[in-house]
């Protein structure tokens, strides 16, 4: 991009020349950004806390292969092993920083070396560096610690530390940015609120410009869509200005690949499928109702998860019939639910749900005994929470008292579960007036928000796996296509061993096993699946590469780079992965769809992904007992979505590949493998 | 084999703690356990033991089945993950290639679409929701659906649906069959149908994905079959269709569709589990799902090791299938 035959100039160069475009597209751009600044930050936040976690992890491994060889050969040895294995990660540390850091001493070393005259003055000066920059952190480290000079994982740990330091003073810039930026989201739920409760006059107070949640939450939720489906314009906008504007050459094969895949009506089917459901994974918090922290992590919790509803004075029960039909059916197992599963927690408010059969608190509506009896009734002030949209008439009500309760969202929950009897469908408002736009799970939470929250759990497992997995299988098969011989045969043996265990049994196999290890602990062991399946897909993905790059080893290119003297590992980056790293691609967003089916099946059978991170396979597990009941969305909903989005996937490898390589003969088998589970 | 080991020995399932509860770990029923077991003994011991017994299948499972040996363990379950295997294998075959091959026949008109998008929708969908929702919907025939719709005053057409009337009465969904027709005393027809019923909806499911892979494969190898010049000179002699098809274009579109039908055995291996545990198959896939969460080491390192063995052969059986199929793939390049 930096360079080519005809103009040498850097792209900066040639923006410089001609800034208008270029202007004129970041400035809107840098609107985008700022009108979703604080989504921005705390996704920023979410990456600084996941580095952390990760320098964490790394740090520890040093040590640990330290520790198994000093309990083997002595403790001199595992020091020795520690030490070596510490400068082995402080010196990929250092080459990775040697790339980000914006200014290189390599550029300055190289016309020094030059001058004096050395051989491969280029490389040597990159090597000093990275040296320089390891021995800098180790440094630093060392100072920092004040550690005995002996031992240099000292030196990680100290740069370990430092790095949540960095971290937590990140944190407190951002936390400061954010308290400038607090109101810079257009689809905040502060914004758009639809938490409300009703007025006495039938209208909605605290929802967006109060109007019924329902509404406020559509509106969000479009919103949302539209902000992102703009910015994704955009930056398709930015691509064809850079092409039509600064970009040197006139025509590249990839301008054909790109319109190749546009042309594919069924490909950009799936692509914004994929896109539809990226975006709900990322807005998670916008497009549920309720969000993740009140509902399902501290739904008990009286300052994080409490809200208000209106509660009409006179007596709404009479006024709905309808609802009492459905309750009536329900009474023996919610009060079995009640009584059972949730009684060391709501404590007081069972003991009074239990008395309501007998009625000593609520005696006042001696009518009403067997509506309390059912669960619907709730004990606080002895009325009844207006149910449904079957709100009473306004003008029955002469009630002196407001009717506003304050309520937790877990003492809510007992009394919106979906289980047949009381149920509470797909776009319908629960007890509480809490809007479901999907129903209620059969444990009283939001459906929507199990849904949405659970696509961020999907999607990590599904990145973590797709990414180390297609990483290993691109590296192996750089080398592999370079080098053959003895590489290539032990890739191959190992990716047999791999291959050759039906993948699902040593998925199950390894969560299983692996269910107590500390990676299992962060989102509830969507990480350690994640890696998981990435150990359990790389030999797939290898296999599926191993022709193409094979073939482009052969190229002529490839040989006159090799007898210009270019360093391998520059060749494979440069001249071969750019042509494999397309059909990676394609495996991966076949295998994707098998990730995503595996992994809802894993927590489907109750290993896993445990609560309570929500996950699509669990909802399916939950619904299993009431899907022949009224209740029949809680399996049904989840298992649409996992079907379009896999669909989605295929769809879009299936562009992919005829925008890549129309005449590929790849993918099917692929195709028939994510199938399964 | 020793990956195995390292992973079900050295991890961190405790077979003792599996069998008496967590507390019990370290009271004297489970030294002596762990004695009888031998899981004191020095690792490389325990290691060699635990190759010989897998090589042979002569393991003895420590929980799941309490104490039977692995081959009674097989002897009970494998029949019944064969039974499914065979129809789910079977059941696509008939049904995808055939689909495929209409597809295939009459591109681009809606018949194909319709097969081809039904193919993909049907290879999108999780076999475990589909069990759950066939399930359901079996369960709700219980006393008589009526399927068919209704000419307002005039007539009524269809019929009404009873799963468990349908064919043989059974009483359940789901459960073991019985192979009480396998006897050679008194064959028994009915018994045999009782088994296939209990069968089909799992087997259809865990057939799901690879008739999909079958629909979508037979479509693109007919078409090309199709296209290609000896098809072309066929017909230019005058040959009659029907012939051209099952001679020409039949037997060339079957070749990239037998590692298609081999890796089905793949499929239906990962899938059994699932399936099994969903319509309670005593099988394998349920056996090992169960020994892998009560930590029976032996015997679902067997049958890992069992279904290794079968992917293992079934590559080879899928070479010389080549060779019967593809005259010019020889033993000999």
């Amino acid at each position: 991009m930096s360079s080519s035959e005809y103009d040498t100039r850097l792209l900066r160069e040639r923006i410089a020349d001609n800034p208008r475009p270029a202007m004129l597209w970041a400035s809107v751009a840098v609107f985008l950004v700022m009108l979703e600044f604080a989504r921005l930050l705390s996704g920023i936040q979410g990456v600084v806390t996941i580095a952390q976690y990760l320098f964490g992890v790394t740090a520890m491994i040093p040590d640990w292969i330290g520790g198994n060889f000093a309990s083997v050969f002595g403790s001199f040895v595992g020091y020795l092993v520690t030490d070596v294995v510490t400068f082995a990660f402080l010196f990929g540390f250092a080459t990775i920083l040697s790339l980000v850091l914006p200014l290189s001493i390599a550029d300055r070393l190289t016309p020094v070396f030059e001058y004096t005259g050395q051989r491969e003055t280029r490389r040597r000066a990159v090597y000093l560096e990275r040296l320089l920059l390891t021995l800098a952190i180790g440094l630093v480290g060392l100072v920092v610690i004040l550690v005995p000079i002996g031992s240099l994982s000292g030196a990680l740990y100290a740069t370990v530390v430092s790095i949540p330091v960095l971290g937590a003073l990140l944190d407190t810039f951002l936390t400061q940015l954010q308290f400038v930026g607090s109101n810079l989201s257009i689809t905040s739920r502060e914004l758009i609120p639809n938490m409300g409760h009703r007025t006495p006059d039938g209208g909605w107070e605290g929802t967006f410009l109060g109007l019924s949640p329902a509404w406020a939450w559509a509106i969000r939720v479009t919103l949302v869509y539209l902000y992102a489906f703009i910015c994704l314009g955009w930056i398709w906008k930015g691509y064809n200005i850079y092409r039509d504007e600064y970009r040197v050459a006139d025509w590249t094969p990839r301008d054909d690949t790109i319109k190749r895949f546009l042309n594919h009506y069924w490909g950009m089917f799936g692509f914004i499928i994929v896109f539809m459901f990226v975006v709900m994974a990322l807005w998670a918090p916008a497009v549920s109702p309720v969000t993740a922290q009140e509902e399902i992590y501290s739904p008990w919790d009286e300052d994080e998860s409490s809200f208000t509803y209106y509660n009409p004075p006179g007596d709404p029960i009479n006024e709905s019939d309808a609802i009492e039909e459905v309750t009536e059916q329900a009474g023996e197992e919610n009060e079995t639910v009640l009584n059972g599963d949730e009684t060391g927690e709501i404590g007081e408010q069972e003991e009074n749900e239990t008395a309501g059969e007998d009625s000593p608190i609520l005696d006042e509506d001696e009518d009403d005994d067997d509506i309390f009896g059912d669960g619907i009734g709730i004990s606080n002030g002895g009325v009844d929470p207006g149910i449904g949209d079957d709100s009473p008439d306004p003008t029955d009500i002469a009630e002196e008292e407001t009717g506003l309760i304050t309520i937790t969202h877990g003492q809510a929950n007992i009394y919106s579960q979906s289980t047949g009897g009381p149920n509470f469908g797909p776009f319908s408002y629960d007890p509480y007036d809490r809007w479901a736009p999907l129903g209620t799970t059969s444990s009283g939470h939001d459906m929507l928000t199990h849904l949405a929250y659970g696509s961020r759990t999907t999607l990590v497992i599904g990145l973590t796996a797709i990414t180390l997995g297609g990483f290993i299988a691109l590296l192996l098969s750089l080398l592999t296509a370079y080098y053959k011989g003895l590489v290539d045969m032990l890739t191959v043996l190992a990716s047999d061993t791999v291959i050759s265990i039906p993948a699902l049994l040593m998925v199950m196999m390894l969560s299983i096993i692996l269910a107590d290890h500390s990676l299992a602990e962060p989102m509830d062991g969507a990480v350690l699946l994640g890696l998981i399946f990435a150990f359990a897909y790389w030999p797939v993905m290898w296999r599926s590469i191993r022709g193409p790059s094979l073939q482009v080893a052969e190229e002529e290119w490839v040989d006159a780079a090799k007898s210009y003297g270019q360093r391998p590992l520059a060749t494979m980056r440069k001249h071969m992965a750019p042509y494999i790293a397309g059909y990676i691609m394609i495996y991966a967003s076949l295998l994707l769809g098998g990730i995503i089916i595996f992994s809802a099946a894993l927590s489907f059978l109750g290993i896993g992904i445990s609560e309570p991170t929500p996950e699509w396979g669990r909802l399916i597990a939950d619904g299993r007992g009431h899907i022949s009941t009224a209740s029949w969305h809680i399996s049904t909903v989840p298992g649409i979505f996992i079907v379009l989005v896999v669909m989605a996937l295929n769809a879009l490898g299936d562009g992919i590949r005829d925008a890549i390589d129309p005449q590929a003969d790849v993918g099917e088998d692929a195709a028939a493998s994510a199938g399964g589970g | 084999m020793t990956f195995l080991f390292i992973v079900l020995r050295l991890g961190p399932v405790d077979p003792i703690a599996a069998r008496f509860g967590d507390a019990a770990r370290a009271g004297g029923d489970a030294d002596r356990m762990r004695e009888q077991l031998g899981l004191n003994d020095p690792l490389w011991e325990q290691y060699l033991g635990f190759m010989y017994d897998l090589l042979f299948f002569r393991g003895e499972s420590w929980v799941t089945f309490g104490g039977q040996s692995v081959r009674e363990v097989f002897a009970l379950t494998a029949p019944n993950t064969l039974w499914l295997g065979f129809w789910a294998i079977l059941l696509p075959l008939f049904i995808g290639i055939p689909l495929g091959m209409y597809a295939g026949l009459n591109p681009n008109t809606k018949g194909d679409y319709f097969a081809s998008a039904s193919g993909i929708i049907w290879l999108s969908m999780p076999n475990f929701w589909l069990c759950v929702m066939a399930l359901a919907a079996l369960r709700q025939t219980r006393g008589g659906v009526w399927l068919g719709f209704d000419v307002p005053n005039i007539t009524s057409i269809g019929f009404t649906f009873d799963w468990y009337t349908f064919g043989p009465t059974t009483e359940s969904v789901i459960g073991n069959p019985g192979f009480d027709w396998l006897s050679v005393s008194d064959f028994s027809l009915h018994a045999l149908a009782v088994d296939i019923k209990l069968i089909l909806p799992a087997a259809l499911i865990l057939g799901s994905a690879s008739m999909a892979a079958e629909l979508r494969i037979s479509r693109t190898a007919v078409l090309e079959t199709i296209n290609s010049n000896y098809v072309e000179t066929a017909k230019a002699k005058g040959v009659r269709d029907r012939v051209i098809v099952w001679k020409h274009v039949f037997r060339n579109a079957l070749i990239p569709l037998v590692p298609v039908i081999t890796n089905e055995a793949f499929l239906l291996i990962g899938g059994s589990v699932i399936v099994e545990a969903i319509f309670n198959i005593n099988g394998l896939g349920r056996a090992f799902f169960q020994a892998m969460i009560e930590g029976d080491l032996p015997l679902a390192g067997s049958i890992v090791f069992l279904f290794t063995v079968i992917v293992l052969a079934l590559n080879i059986f899928q070479d010389f299938l080549y060779t019967i199929i593809d005259p010019r793939v020889g033993y000999d390049q």
